[in-house]
């Protein structure tokens, strides 16, 4: 019974091709449902999940107001990869040096817990540009 | 208007050099740039101004393969004779992202059934490319990075200026006419990078 449901799923692609479809779907179902909620508990200090989609070789958006410990997702887009990148501290002894995400494809994504506000950019785009800002709470 | 540009920024490199050699290797390169811009913007303008324009999607397929083979071609020289870390890196994302928009090209093309024609602006381009080419692997060390992205901002104005002006109004198929659009800002954001890069060389 099993090896012939598997059988059916391998030997048709339409039937593959449709499932990875519906599965997208739900995909986009979920994100966005986050997101809403996100936009209505504003004032509620919970977690919040913020995307950040890369298109057309922009952040979008390219500021994004997060509290601390929120979470941002960047999401490629774009037929290039892009990767997120960001100076560290000058005054340190880091000078000059930079921390730098996985190089995204189409489709994938980076996830980071907001800890402080900072600038950032693409290394390989370094004229596309983005910046988190802290949210201030009072 | 472009010619102006380039023109202008070339101006302002040369001030940068030292010695008098420099400064004529650098005034001839601003000649071919001018030379280059001048003819394919003037075909662009023939293309604008004949009511049925001569550039069918065959052709256009031809130069959008052409154009990202020359930049290809460029960034494998760059790799190999640069040694500017900065010059590296762009040099690597142009041979990445132009790979991705050659392969995604061909594969709308095939797609369609329609086989690339060469024409007038596709020999322009590759003649001026091996000609550049032929400079490129005669020099080293600063001069090369000062050529190759001398050359890099140079290229990708006059490749913007054709995709906008002549590639995206003259193409009949729409998922074409949508590729070329969707391709552009990519080249715009090259621009601004090897903009970036030039100031800093
Ligand atoms: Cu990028």
């Amino acid at each position: 019974m099993f090896a012939k449901i598997k059988q059916v799923k391998t030997s048709n692609p339409r039937t593959l091709g449709l499932l990875v479809f519906v599965a997208s779907l739900f995909y986009f179902i979920d994100v966005r449902s986050i997101e809403n909620d996100s936009h209505n508990y504003n004032d509620v200090p919970d977690i919040k999940i913020h995307r950040i989609l890369i298109s057309s070789f922009e952040f979008k958006p390219e500021v994004i107001e997060v509290n601390v410990g929120d979470k941002v997702v960047w999401i490629n887009k774009d037929f290039a990869p892009h990767n997120i990148s960001k100076n560290i501290d000058k005054t340190s002894s880091n000078k000059g040096k930079t921390e730098t995400s996985p190089n995204l494809m189409e489709t994938e994504k980076f996830e980071l817990i907001i800890k402080q506000g900072f600038d950032y950019y693409c290394g390989l785009h370094p004229s596309m540009t983005g910046k988190i800002v802290i949210r201030n709470n009072n | 208007m472009s010619i102006l540009l380039i023109q202008k920024n070339n101006n302002k490199n040369s001030n940068a050099f030292g010695s008098k050699f420099n400064q004529f290797t650098l005034k001839m390169r601003s000649l071919t740039f001018s030379v280059f811009t001048m003819v394919v913007l003037s075909s662009c303008a023939n293309a604008g101004n004949s009511g049925d324009s001569q550039l069918t999607d065959a052709n256009i397929a031809a130069i959008v393969v052409g154009a990202n083979n020359i930049d290809i071609s460029a960034g494998k020289i760059a790799l190999a004779r640069s040694s500017n870390p900065e010059v590296r890196k762009f040099a690597q994302t142009m041979i990445t992202d132009h790979t991705a928009v050659l392969n995604s090209a061909v594969a709308l093309v095939t797609r369609l059934g329609v086989t690339p024609v060469n024409n007038e602006l596709v020999a322009v381009l590759s003649k001026q490319s091996s000609e550049h080419e032929a400079v490129l692997k005669t020099l080293s060390g600063a001069e090369f990075d000062k050529a190759y992205i001398d050359h890099e901002v140079a290229y990708h104005k006059a490749v913007i200026g054709v995709i906008e002006n002549q590639l995206i109004p003259g193409a009949s198929n729409k998922e074409l006419k949508d590729t070329l659009i969707s391709v552009l800002p990519a080249f715009i954001a090259h621009l601004k990078h090897c903009e970036m890069i030039q100031s800093n060389l």
